[in-house]
């Protein structure tokens, strides 16, 4: 097992947010809204087995994007923005920094 | 020059100085050659010091500024060089009020030149209006542009373009910008006298938490990853803000005990926001160009967060800022050559970076995000390789050893631009909210728009009685010499009016109607310097009473065109008076409801109870109030004909929902309608605006004639047009077209021979 840390971060802005992993919702917010100051909304760890897929959905904007995430054994940072609609997301193996 | 092509055109071997400021003006020996940028000032009661030739010398080479402007299009230049110091009166300019101070800051030499120059008119002692030109250098001392924004748009500054001509030597108070404005068949001329060669004061107050020290300066030779060029020197805070303009103090504060941060040692946004003003010596509920640094040990996020601008709740924002020592920004690198550095590096790239977030600084990477509704002051570009105090150095490809490489500990050209030239108010801490106006969403206009919007009410004074609602006349012009085709409801509320109402030392707030109608809409012409007008209840709406506690508020409309273009009106400033009397405060507590609010805005209601009541209430204890006009209009409205409710019956499982007709009451109503509209007419007028007045009035003359009662609508009509005819606002009066329009109507209401009335009628 494994932490897998999911970090939402730019361009929510009141947002219906679901995270599901492998088709397990693990977490659903309404009301969620980047602090722009520090391009964070919120985040979740969650203890992964192996390579999983993380579906993100935001169904007030009507738009979800899958990624696959990679096994590793130090744990793995997954960073999700919202651009012009569009979700985008970037892997880390390092902790993300906010300021 | 932008920081995404490399590296600063400033000479390599330039030499580091710990005084340095954005130019310098010792006498003897100098130091630096003469600089033209700076801030400039006219006033209206010290007169320009009118300095004599020659100009000051070129300096180094210019980088190029962008768009151009092509020197002698306006006519001016040539003209202005050979003239003598003629200035333009202010009668000429036409405003109502002396214009008493202005301010411009060059922007064309020193650190950084962003190769501007923007300007601030005070008009009386509240109108402000901001403009920005980009500048081309088209000769010794001399630069020319297209003035390329303005706030407010409007009539009273019509000017299109710059020349601005600098003069002067070695001593500051020798030297003057004249500033030649151009524009169609316009031109004025403006002496300024040097200022300072900052933009703008600031005082940055430093406070750490017991046992933790400020990151105040960094050596910026102390790591070996840094740009070749980079000059070796302790910079400091205050110098890098004082390089962007800002003539930065810094004072220092003290230690704040870490029992502010609660029992788990680690600070909250809300117990800092209560430490800034418990520490903070300048904490006052206003704006000012001040703001609180505070270096903490950890936020209670944890080691990920390394700073944050905490400042976001309240009015006033952008206060405060806070660094945390004890996060990941203290964490040392493995196999870094110089981990001490680095970790130095990071805590001073975090503080600048706070720091910006209190000039409204968006991160490098969102200079084009809306959020919230609050967007960038102008379109911007997003910058996410930008090698800027405002991007994360992480966060570029190549990570912090390509950053750093390429880093000169400053900020971006659309950073700079905007701390310098943006309205002030969207910089200064405390004044725009975060993120409001990074700014306040820009308008989309065009130099010479078609259109031309304006606000007004239609009386001497702008000051509405206590509980009154606002009623603003929008009035819309044809200003070209073409037909322009616009939609019948283009004015309505509910279509592409934004329209926004501002309390003095409170945020903006935009009126929201109550509803939006889908209707099919015909289209108007208005021909060449035609104008349609529509009334706009300015009080209240889905977002509350904005507009109804005592004191000064300033209103703005922009109107969104299919085309994409906007047009902005003009700012209109209005007075609420305090209550006359305690009944005004007791009633009060009930009239500024969201019922009583609708009521008013959909012209009445039989089913909201407390929301009649009131208003009854209104028209009884205060009968002679403006006020009472406006309760007794929708309290007749309703009653002048049947009226349709939705009831349900719980008893029927079948069809429990009912439509239940109210009879109309048609003497309470005429009763009600007359008192509010025609008994006191010049009253009405005033309250309800013409275009509004006259529209009830014609409503309430055709019910009165369609109950029979023509002779009653006849001079109710007459009353309407006396009132008009002898109305005069600020010398206007009211166009001959609508009196007329007014007489026809009335004399279509002529009792005609052998014509019956309404049996009972009165």
């Amino acid at each position: 097992m494994a932490n897998l840390h999911v970090a939402l971060q730019d361009g929510f802005d009141d947002d219906t947010v679901e995270v599901r992993i492998d088709g397990r919702t693990i977490y659903r917010r309404d009301g969620v809204t980047t602090l722009t100051q520090i391009s964070r909304a919120d985040a979740l760890d969650v203890e992964v087995d192996g390579q999983v897929n993380v579906e993100i959905s935001l169904p007030r904007r009507n738009v979800s994007s899958i990624v696959t995430v990679p096994e590793r054994p130090g744990g793995v940072y997954l960073g999700i923005s919202v651009v012009r609609d569009v979700i985008v997301h970037r892997l880390s193996e390092e902790p993300f920094g906010y300021a | 020059m932008s920081l995404m092509t490399g590296p600063s055109a400033e000479p390599a071997d330039r030499p580091a100085n710990d005084e340095e400021t954005l130019q310098s003006y010792l006498p003897w020996p100098p130091r630096f050659p003469l600089a033209a940028s700076g801030l400039y000032t006219w006033t209206l009661l010290w007169p320009p010091f009118r300095a004599p030739e020659p100009r000051i010398p070129e300096r180094i080479p210019i980088p190029d500024p962008g768009p151009r402007f092509a020197p002698g299009s306006n006519g001016a230049k040539g003209e202005a060089s050979e003239r003598a110091f003629a200035e333009v009166s202010d009668t000429a300019d036409s405003w109502l009020f002396p214009v008493l101070k202005e301010q411009v800051r060059i922007d064309v030499d020193g650190r950084y030149p962003q190769m501007a120059v923007s300007g601030d008119m005070t008009i009386g002692f509240r109108t402000s209006i901001h403009w920005i030109a980009n500048l081309t250098q088209t000769g010794s001392g001399t630069y020319a542009g297209a003035i390329w924004y303005k706030d407010p748009v409007t009539a009273s500054f019509p000017y299109t373009s710059v020349v601005v001509e600098t003069f002067g030597g070695w001593f500051p108070l020798t030297r003057t910008a004249r500033i030649t404005f151009g524009g169609p068949n316009v031109q004025r001329i403006r002496t300024y006298r040097y200022t300072s060669p900052y933009f703008h004061d600031v005082n940055l107050e430093v406070d750490c938490q017991t046992g933790e020290t400020a990151a105040m300066s960094i050596d910026t030779c102390a790591h070996p990853n840094r740009p070749a060029a980079l000059p070796c020197e302790t910079l400091t805070i205050p110098q890098v803000f004082r390089r962007a303009g800002f003539d930065v103090t810094s004072s220092p504060g003290g230690p704040v005990p870490i029992a502010g941060a609660g029992a788990n040692a680690a600070w909250s946004n809300q117990e800092m926001h209560d430490a800034m003003q418990v520490y903070w010596s300048r904490y006052a509920p206003n704006a000012q160009w001040a703001a609180w640094v505070f270096f903490a040990s950890l936020h209670e996020w944890g080691t990920s967060l390394g700073g944050i601008m905490f400042d976001d709740i309240g009015p006033q924002q952008r206060q405060g800022t806070a660094i945390f020592n004890d996060s990941f920004i203290s964490s040392q690198p493995g196999g870094d050559p110089a981990p001490a550095a680095f970790v130095s590096r990071m805590l001073f790239w975090t503080a600048v970076h706070e720091t910006g977030h209190a000039f409204n600084l968006a991160h490098a990477w969102q200079k084009s995000l809306t959020s919230g509704g609050h967007g960038p002051w102008i379109p911007l570009v997003d910058e996410p390789e930008a090698r800027s105090f405002m991007n994360y150095p992480y966060n570029v490809n190549g990570g912090t050893t390509a950053f750093f490489s390429d880093f000169e500990y400053r900020f971006s050209d659309q950073e700079l631009l905007f701390m310098r030239h943006a309205p002030s108010r969207f910089v200064e801490q405390g004044n725009a909210l975060w993120f409001d106006h990074h700014g306040f969403q820009a308008a989309d206009t065009v130099p010479e728009p078609a259109l031309a919007l304006v606000l007004r009410v239609n009386r001497e004074r702008p000051v509405f009685e206590f509980l009154e609602p606002v009623t603003i006349e929008l009035k819309l012009t044809n200003s070209t010499t073409r037909p322009q085709v616009v939609s019948e409801r283009v004015l309505d509320l509910d279509q592409g009016i934004t329209f926004m109402v501002k309390k003095d030392g409170r945020p903006s707030r935009q009126v929201v109607p109550f509803a939006r109608y889908c209707l099919e809409t015909a289209a108007r012409v208005l021909a060449p310097g035609e104008s349609m007008y529509a009334p706009l209840l300015a009080s209240v709406g889905r977002n509350g009473w904005d507009l109804a506690t005592p004191g000064n508020y300033t209103i703005q409309a922009l109107l969104h065109l299919p085309s994409g273009e906007d047009i902005v009106s003009n700012e209109l400033q209005v007075r609420v008076a305090p209550p006359r009397s305690f009944d005004d405060e007791v009633l009060a507590q009930d009239f500024f409801t969201d019922d009583v609010g609708r009521v008013l805005a959909f012209e009445g209601t039989r089913v909201l109870g407390d929301a009649t009541e009131t208003l009854m209430a209104i028209t009884e204890k205060l009968p002679h109030r403006r006020v009472a006009a406006h309760a007794n209009l929708v309290l007749g409205n309703v009653l002048a004909k049947e009226y349709k409710t939705l009831t349900e019956d719980v008893t029927d499982k079948v069809q429990p929902l009912r439509i239940k007709t109210l009879p109309a009451s048609q003497d309470e109503a005429k009763e009600r309608l007359i008192a509010a509209l025609t008994t006191a007419p010049e009253q009405s007028a005033e309250t309800f605006g013409h275009v509004r007045f006259r529209e009830t009035v014609d409503r309430m003359a055709t019910w009165l004639a369609g109950e029979g009662e023509t002779k009653e609508a006849y001079k109710q009509e007459e009353i309407l047009l006396e009132t008009l005819s002898a109305r005069e606002v600020h010398g206007r009066k009211v166009l001959g077209s609508v009196l007329q329009e007014i007489k026809e109507t009335r004399d279509s209401f002529a009792p005609r021979a052998g014509a019956k009335s309404r049996a009972g009628a009165k």
